[in-house]
């Protein structure tokens, strides 16, 4: 049988095994799935439940000169109009992110980014309040846009952040890891050194379900259920508990069945606690479904790092150092979801999988006119850049020194009698037996094989 | 044709709360367990699945250490009303940090279930051998009880050990001691189409290694999935903008999404080394696909494109792109 | 204006704005949430459902233009409390993790079956091409529709095999009469 024969022979076995722990089982939540009875927030319909539109920002940078509601006001379906202002009288305009940053719920005093979240509307169906949203009139001065983060700390870059008292450039943060003068003394007497610029364009987790909330206000107890497309509930009660002043213990987060996260549910939207407040004033069930528009525009994207990569090594091959520099887009707030003394992230983690004598990253980060975000899409926390950087990096030195990648890797390898490892950046590897794993993949691959029909280093004449 | 190869090493799930919060919120995760009298059981999560079939495995982690089918063991998550604090499922940690406060508050049951069964055997709880779902007495077989009888009487009307409390139950608050480290090695294969510069993934190979492995058959799920998402950043993906910063990638029509005329069908294996610290030696898997991918495709791709000189393209890999590349200027990212 | 469609084999009316789209119809007025709303430009799929048969994006179908036609939803593959093949071979081969594609995945592959019970690999993959799974890498779901039609020609196997033994035993029994008459 050929391999392909086999994994399917494997498939098709009937599954009567049902193991005690671990082994391979049928999943037990297939069956609501397959007949259609997931409960999704969208599925979520309660009496009496209103919905929610978000009116957006059509430019990435202007000021609000002024938001005229008058004629949505007096839209026959519409319950409530919304706007920052409003919001700012309660304390509720602003928010604070993930990392420590506030971030706007609805713009007051400018746009920062196109789709930025400016008003909402609340009516008795969901066309009605789209319609509506066409009939707020926002007037705005546009400023020049920094859409480029490689031009965004210039002289002449217009201030984003001129909500933060005393900020006079868009600088969001620096942060470093490793050891500056020993890698630079490495870098200095190595006999081989392969420089690479290298970009991790900004994407996004666009999973199939886009993000949304069902807030349900209940006024006599003053009990707040919200159902939401949430993968950290319980942090998110707390934190709505924190920013909204509601006792935590009357707040109840349900994640139902959630339609893909990918990093992209993390973090507290704008949506859900406009949909908070909608459900406050209105004392009705408030339902907010971005679509998927809303949903590439301005939810958390992913990664954004522009990286300058270094790798040292001798000869024969083996590394001895590597160093980066990297410029990290964060929007227009900083919104990732990162570990309070890791603003970066794990991207730390860059020194690879290869016991190395020196390392060292510089991180600076910028913002830009776009949405906020950047840790999202498996990331890992940043660890998709970091093995990037040293993977991309690893296979250049490899075209340079003209060696096998698998050779190269294999040659440094961190070896197992020396976990657990501490890398050159403070990480605690605990475990691991690489050459095995590679040389499993080389077997699976057939890789002496595909070596034949692909030899190695065919470089093209100069 | 070119060859791609990446090995990665990534940290998933959290480290000592002492080095690691948001917010100010500990990234501890915490389970609480109860067997009912007729030995069916209800586990208490903190995490959240989005897909990752949580239902399943974590009714499996725990099946592993108290012998109760995972049929016979219900998953509750996602309500914070009726499940203990934790800071949710991202990352990879669900199988680091939430799967080992699953696999504690078994093992605390079991211990409980033990000292019950010593009374119910009258033998000290030193002479007792556990077998998945049972207790019996060391050397005598057949003086035993199952899981289902310990929880009957935890909860009946005979006597318990003095000193111990009815119902068989537990929770605890799990504060990893590290993070966990999987691994993976994988070769990619592609060809890229001379007139029309189209890449295409002709193989992948993905050998993960997360430790101890719970269901083989979600694991595998994953990585599909990861390796999917590698295809799209690597050849198709890109949030663009232009210079007056309009989002031109605010639609499925602009921002491409592998579907399965894109993607190879996928070729996977595994290696297994544990984790010291983790209860079971497990580490997260979930992330580790989208880790390792898109180097490896990108790798893949620079190597079909040395003969013209190229040594680096930057990602998406679009045909016009490599096209771009090929004729020897490499396009910009922005 | 009023809208009359046969959904999932009955028969149902209601009041709607022109502009309602089919997929809201059936989920927001007819409470079958199984048929989900992923994108606003008809490329995700998770809307899919079928109209006289075919499978058609119900995020570009007007409710009225389902007027008079036969609507059928995921709600309507199992008969009687009996899944579909198509349903077993997505849990058997672990097609779906998140679900949210999976009743468009499911409803394309029972019209992929039903029009070409042994298709290709490649017949699946271009199938179901028109629609986005983000969570299974889509091996796993071209696997479970095999699967399926597996099953289904093994099926197909049982009821020859059972056909050919009746009209054995009537024609012995035919024979017999046959002699003693």
């Amino acid at each position: 049988m050929t391999a392909a024969e086999d994994r399917k022979a494997q498939v098709f076995e009937d599954n009567d095994h049902k193991p005690v722990g671990h082994g391979r089982m049928l999943r037990k939540e297939d069956p609501r799935f397959l007949r259609g009875k997931g409960h999704y927030v969208d599925d979520v319909q309660l009496p009496g439940m209103l919905h929610l539109a978000i009116l957006r920002s059509p430019v990435a940078h202007a000021r609000i000169v002024n938001i005229d509601t008058t004629a949505a006001e007096a839209h026959p379906k519409v319950k409530a109009v919304v706007t920052g202002a409003a919001l700012a009288e309660q304390g509720l305009a602003w928010m604070p992110t993930l990392s420590n940053d506030v971030q706007a719920v609805l713009a007051t005093d400018k746009v920062r980014f196109q789709g930025q979240e400016v008003a909402f509307v609340v009516a008795e169906d969901r066309y009605a309040a789209r319609d509506a949203l066409e009939l707020i009139d926002v007037e705005y001065d546009i400023l020049d846009p920094v859409i480029d983060a490689r031009h965004a700390l210039d002289p002449s870059a217009p201030v984003i952040r001129d909500d933060l008292e005393g900020k006079t450039n868009n600088h969001c943060f620096d942060w470093e890891t490793g050891d500056k003068a020993a890698t630079d003394a490495v870098f200095a007497a190595a006999p081989v050194v392969v420089v690479q610029d290298m970009v991790y364009p900004r994407v996004h987790p666009a999973p199939m379900e886009t993000c949304g909330a069902v807030a349900d206000y209940e006024r006599i107890d003053g009990k707040l259920t919200l159902w939401s497309t949430t993968q950290a509930p319980h942090a998110h009660r707390t934190l709505y508990a924190i920013v909204a002043g509601l006792p935590e213990h009357k707040i109840r987060v349900i994640s139902p069945d959630i339609g893909g996260g990918f990093g992209g549910k993390v973090p507290i939207y704008p949506g859900y606690v406009c949909a908070i407040v909608a459900s406050i004033v209105t004392g009705k069930p408030v339902k907010w479904m971005e679509d998927r528009s809303e949903n590439l525009i301005s939810t958390g994207f992913a990664r954004d790092y522009v990286m300058r990569g270094e790798i040292a090594a001798t000869t024969e091959g083996k590394i001895l150092a590597i160093r980066t520099d990297v410029l990290a887009d964060h929007g227009a707030f900083n919104a990732a979801a990162t570990p309070v003394k890791y603003p970066a992230g794990f991207f730390g983690v860059f020194t690879g999988s290869y016991d190395i004598e020196a390392a060292f990253c510089k991180v600076t980060a910028v913002y830009t006119n776009k949405a906020p975000g950047g840790v999202a899409y498996a990331c890992s926390i940043r660890i998709t850049e970091a093995v990037y950087l040293v993977e991309r990096l690893v296979n250049c030195l490899a075209d340079e020194l003209e060696m096998d990648p698998t050779e190269l890797r294999i040659k440094n390898f961190i070896q197992p009698e020396q976990f657990p490892y501490t890398t050159k950046t403070g990480w605690v590897y605990d475990s691991g037996n690489y050459e095995p794993t590679m040389r499993e993949a080389m077997r699976i691959a057939e890789y002496d094989e595909l070596r034949v029909s692909r030899p190695r280093g065919a470089r093209a004449a100069s | 044709m070119g060859i791609g190869v990446a090995f990665f090493t990534e940290a998933v799930g959290a480290g000592p709360r002492k080095d690691m919060d948001i917010l100010g919120l500990g990234m501890a995760d915490g389970a609480e367990l109860r067997v009912h009298p007729t030995g069916k059981a209800v586990v208490r999560l903190s995490c959240q699945t989005q897909g990752q079939g949580h239902e399943t495995t974590f009714a499996q982690l725990v099946a592993e250490e108290i012998g109760i089918p995972p049929a016979d063991i219900e998953v509750v998550h996602g309500d914070t009303d009726n499940t203990p604090f934790g800071l949710g499922t991202f990352g990879s940690r669900s199988t680091p940090v939430s799967g080992g406060a699953a696999v504690m508050v078994a093992r605390k049951v079991r211990d409980k279930a033990r000292i019950i069964a010593s009374g119910m055997l009258e033998v000290s709880v030193a002479d007792l051998e556990w077998q998945k779902g049972s207790f019996h007495v060391k050397g005598d077989p057949t003086k035993s009880v199952t899981i289902q009888d310990i929880a009957m009487r935890a909860h009946g009307g005979g006597d318990l050990p003095e000193g111990l409390e009815g119902g068989l139950e537990a929770q605890v608050c799990y504060n990893p001691a590290n993070l966990t480290y999987p691994n993976g090695a994988y070769i990619c294969v592609v060809d890229i189409d001379p007139g029309t510069a189209k890449v295409t993934v002709r193989r992948f190979i993905a050998v993960d290694d997360c430790g101890t492995r719970i269901n083989p058959m979600i694991i595998e799920g994953q990585v599909h999935g990861g390796l999917t998402d590698g295809v799209g950043m690597a050849l198709m993906e890109m949030i663009a903008f232009d210079e007056d910063g309009n989002c031109l990638g605010a639609s499925l029509m602009d921002y491409l999404i592998p579907t399965a005329l894109e993607v190879p069908d996928w070729e996977t294996g595994f290696t297994v080394t544990p984790s010291p610290h983790h209860p079971i030696g497990a580490k997260g898997v979930g992330e580790s696909a989208t880790v390792g991918s898109p180097p490896a495709i990108v790798n893949a791709v620079v190597d079909a494109l040395k003969p013209f000189g190229v040594r680096h393209a930057d990602m998406p890999l679009t045909p016009s792109r490599v096209w771009d590349a090929m004729q020897g200027r490499p396009t910009p990212s922005f | 204006m009023k809208v009359s469609v046969i959904v999932n084999g009955a028969p149902v009316a209601a009041d709607v704005e022109d502009r309602t789209l089919l997929v809201h119809f059936l989920r927001d007025h007819l409470g079958l949430t199984g048929t989900h709303w992923g994108c606003d430009t008809s490329n995700c799929g998770t809307c899919v459902v079928w109209m006289d048969g075919e499978p058609v994006k119900s995020c570009t179908v007007l409710a009225a233009m389902a007027g008079g036609r036969d609507v059928r939803t995921v709600e309507g593959l199992e008969q009687n409390g009996v899944l579909d093949p198509v349903q077993q071979g997505f849990t058997e081969c672990h097609g779906l993790q998140c679900g949210f594609c999976t009743p468009g995945m499911m409803m394309t592959a029972r019209a992929l079956l039903d029009r070409e019970p042994n298709p290709s690999e490649g017949e699946i993959r271009e199938a179901i091409s028109g629609q986005i799974c983000r969570c299974t890498g889509y091996a796993t779901i071209v696997r479970s529709i095999q699967w399926a039609a597996a099953r289904e020609a093994a099926a197909a196997v049982e009821d020859d095999v059972a056909d050919a033994e009746l009209t054995g035993a009537s024609a012995t029994a035919g024979s017999v009469s046959g002699e003693a008459s």
